[in-house]
């Protein structure tokens, strides 16, 4: 089998970080190859280095045995190198024939030739075992159908290098199957692929072979017959698991927030759950689950059309973040960037912001206090910059997570909602992470944490609550949890079952 | 240091323009001169002092030259024609134009359209009650008492300088000192981010409005003043130098970035400008141009410095 794609020593650094740090990766033809790596060991950067999306700072990129300094996106499509990304790039109001052949010409001189068009999709996924009516929009389909037609999309123009990343993430496991068994199909037409994910069992199901990064870093490369869970994951995490999810001796007592048939106009539908003083509460479910929005809509960032909200055994009005805030809630948001961190803003700015009235005299603010608290979260967050005046955008993923930790610690919430506290964040400050919710739980404040990762939602959560499109499916504590039942539940089979039953 | 050299960039302008003109011009580095560059910014300046606020906001507020115009005819129309007292006067106006600018907020936060096309049309608005209420005449009789708000001297400073010394600083100090200046940073530099932090955004933006319009009618009485007339169609396209003053001050019109003090110089920067070109009998069209050239050399100073600055941070 030859060699379609080789990088040496490619690295891609940015201002405070090396996201790539001599990154090495030899990708066959007709294999299945993943790609693996906690959050933040650049991945992402890495896809985007292979489609030119970013130049690298070094390195060389081998394709099919030409040498380039650094792809552009167009070269990177003239070549045949595919990518499908997360978001999918289908255009909703037009079909499935139209979506795949779009930016192609397929013309009868100046009109588009529709019924060639339409026969040659239907070929297209007719070789992949999928019947599908391809003249109906694309938004009238589900994700599912949506991501093998963002496949056929993207291999139509004569790809000799698909990228896949967390193509699984939204979907149910029967839907996986179906997008196996087209992989399969690319596969045995000599097509590599480059496959990113997280879930374990997919990968020894699907890859051929599985390359690990860390920290920017070449960790290695082994066939899946020589490798098993515990080995994988110790090469991601560079230890053993338990040791990245510290233990801490604390109490969990009285329960201080309780959910109600918490409903809203779009998506939750009588979610209903408690919460304790101490504890730690995963929030488990896939993307679309309607986690965050339960988390927005307890914050008063949305707003709810049933249900009530608890806190202290008192009925809460809460319809805007500040009365969450007044009432002791915080909220730290999954996309820390747009929501949570002020970026343009220093330390200092960030930490006093919701707190800022009560260290103002008549809105003055005092700036001893202001300087003291942010001396202070800098400290016992172990927040690294050189000053506090150091503006937000300057620090690392997990330093700017600490700040907008910080900007809800010193508006003195007990009750805080982690929203993917890890995402984007390296391994090591993903740890400090973790010290710091075990710290605040074993303080006596109640978390809620979301995640979307297995073995967060398992080595950090005192109690686990799987939701499903907008319900809630199930509870265990974490003794009865396992990442097959959570799983489960999150891609709603048990409900279904219920249903039959 | 690096947080200064914005401001820095357009001082070094404006000190390279003062050394320019003085050395063309001499009489132009004279005290008396200096204050009469002060005297012909004032009403910029005051202008500038709320226009900070909004656009460091995200926002902008293109009706503060119609509201010259109208505050200038409502004022001298009810110390002339009505024979209101000229505090009476002045409060009604001030409060009548402050109420558009209330609405002008209300207007952007409710529809949730983009301001610009909120404050153009309102400042279309303002222009045309401006020209219904005086039929469209210039009225000439103002009060003494207005005219030395904006002729007169104290002290040998004049008056306009005083007022817009004493608007800078208390807009300066607002900006930087109190948190409602920080909420106004956070709201220009991520709206979602100051929404979850409990900010009252939808408040703070109306009422940012609502100081624009005080302030511009405020500097409508002191154009009054020193117009010593009350015309429907003064301040036309001033929106557009106080705009220009913003951006060549270091103010980002993305909002969430600039300070008081830069955008004063600024102002001031555009003054000297008009002032020196006068001087050395430039003509008022080739004036334009020039004045349009410094404002792009002032942005591009920025990107360029700005570049640099990241090229050194990737290199570390």
């Amino acid at each position: 089998m030859g060699v379609v794609l080789k990088l040496e020593n490619v690295t891609k650094e940015y201002p405070g970080v090396l996201a790539l740090d001599k990154m090495n990766l030899e990708v066959h033809e007709g294999e299945v190859h993943a790609l693996m790596g906690e959050n933040g060991a650049g991945k992402s950067t890495l896809i985007k280095v292979v489609s030119g999306a970013i130049k690298p700072n070094g390195g060389k990129i081998t394709y099919l045995g030409n040498d380039y300094e650094f792809m552009t996106p167009a070269l990177s499509k003239k070549l045949g190198i595919g990518v499908i990304y997360q978001e999918f790039n289908l255009v909703p109001e037009l079909s499935v024939a139209e979506n795949i052949f779009l930016g192609q010409k397929l013309t009868n001189g100046i009109t588009i030739n529709r019924k060639l068009m339409n026969q040659k999709a239907k070929e297209l996924m007719g070789n992949f075992g999928i019947d599908l009516d391809v003249t109906v929009e694309v938004k009238t389909l589900t994700v599912a159908y949506q991501q093998l037609v963002e496949i056929a999309k993207t291999i139509s123009s004569n790809v000799k290098i698909l990228i896949m990343d967390e193509p699984s993430a939204p979907l149910t496991n029967r839907e996986i199957d179906a997008m196996f068994r087209m992989i399969d199909q690319l596969k045995k037409r000599g097509i590599a692929i480059i496959y990113i994910s997280h879930r374990m069992e997919e990968i020894f199901k699907i890859a051929d072979r599985i390359t690990v990064m860390r920290d920017g870093k070449y960790v290695g490369t082994k066939g899946i017959e020589e490798t098993n869970h515990a080995d994988l994951i110790k090469m991601m995490v560079g230890r053993d698991l338990d040791e990245q999810f510290p233990t801490v001796e604390k109490e969990i007592g009285e329960v201080v927030l309780e959910v109600q048939h918490l409903s809203t106009p779009q998506l939750l539908k009588d979610v209903s759950f408690t919460l304790r003083k101490g504890e730690i509460l995963g929030l488990a479910g896939l993307v679309g689950a309607g986690r965050t929005e339960t988390a927005r809509a307890i914050f008063g960032a949305d707003t709810k059309s049933e249900g009530k909200v608890m806190i202290k055994g008192k009925e809460t009005h809460i319809r805007k973040p500040k009365d969450a805030i007044n009432e002791g809630v915080a909220l730290i948001p999954e996309d820390r960037k747009k929501h949570g961190v002020l970026l343009d803003m220093s330390i200092r700015d960030n930490v006093s912001f919701i707190c800022i009235q009560n260290i103002s005299k008549a809105g003055f603010i005092n700036r001893k206090k202001d300087i003291a608290l942010s001396n202070k979260y800098i400290k016992e967050l172990s927040i690294k910059t050189p000053t506090k005046e150091q503006l937000a955008k300057n620090l690392s993923g997990g330093n700017q997570q600490k700040v907008v930790l910080a900007k809800s610690l010193a508006s003195e919430s007990d009750i805080i909602i982690f929203d993917e506290p890890t995402r984007g964040i390296d391994v090591g400050a993903k740890k400090e992470i973790y010290m710091l919710m075990n710290a605040l739980a074993a303080r006596g404040m109640a978390i809620i944490m979301i995640s979307s990762e297995m073995p967060e939602l398992l080595g950090m959560s005192d109690r686990i609550v799987v939701m499903h499109e907008g319900e809630v499916m199930g509870e265990m504590n974490r003794s009865d949890a396992t990442q097959e039942t959570i799983l489960e539940l999150a891609s709603g089979i048990r409900a279904q079952e219920d249903k039959t039953r | 240091m690096k947080k200064y050299l914005k401001q820095f960039s357009t001082l070094i302008i404006l000190v390279a323009m003062v050394i320019f003109f003085t050395s063309c011009a001499g009489n132009f580095f004279k005290i008396n001169n200096i204050l009469n560059i002060l005297r012909q910014v004032s009403v910029l300046s005051i202008l500038t002092a709320g226009m900070t606020f909004v656009v460091i906001s995200g926002g902008m507020d293109l009706t503060v030259g119609s509201y010259l115009g109208l505050t200038g005819v409502i004022a001298v129309q009810l110390m002339t024609v009505v024979n209101m007292n000229i505090g009476g006067s002045c409060l009604i106006t001030m409060v009548v134009i402050t109420a558009f600018g209330f609405i002008t907020g209300l207007l952007i936060v409710s529809l949730n359209v983009s301001p610009i096309v909120i404050t153009l049309g309102m400042q279309t608005v303002v222009r045309g009650i401006a020209y219904i209420i005086s039929g469209g005449l210039p009225i000439y009789d103002v009060p003494d008492a207005i005219v030395f708000l904006g002729q007169g001297y104290v002290f040998g400073v004049p008056v306009p300088v005083i007022i817009m010394i004493v608007i800078v600083v208390i807009m300066g100090i607002v900006l930087k000192f109190t948190y409602f200046g920080r909420y106004v940073y956070a709201i220009g530099g991520n709206i979602e981010a100051a929404k979850l932090a409990g900010v009252a955004v939808n408040k703070i933006v109306i009422s940012l409005y609502a100081i624009s319009a005080f302030l511009s009618a405020l500097a409508g009485i002191v154009l009054a003043g020193r117009l010593s007339s009350g015309a429907p169609a003064s301040g036309t396209g001033t929106e557009m130098d106080v705009i220009t003053a913003v951006v060549i001050g270091g103010v980002s019109i993305n909002g969430g970035k600039g300070s008081m003090l830069g955008a004063f110089v600024g102002a001031v920067i555009i003054g000297v400008l008009s002032n020196g070109l006068t001087i050395m009998n430039v003509s008022e069209y080739y004036q334009q141009v020039v004045k349009g050239l410094v404002l792009i050399l002032a942005v591009a100073f920025d990107v360029l410095a700005n570049r640099e600055r990241v090229k050194k941070m990737k290199e570390a």
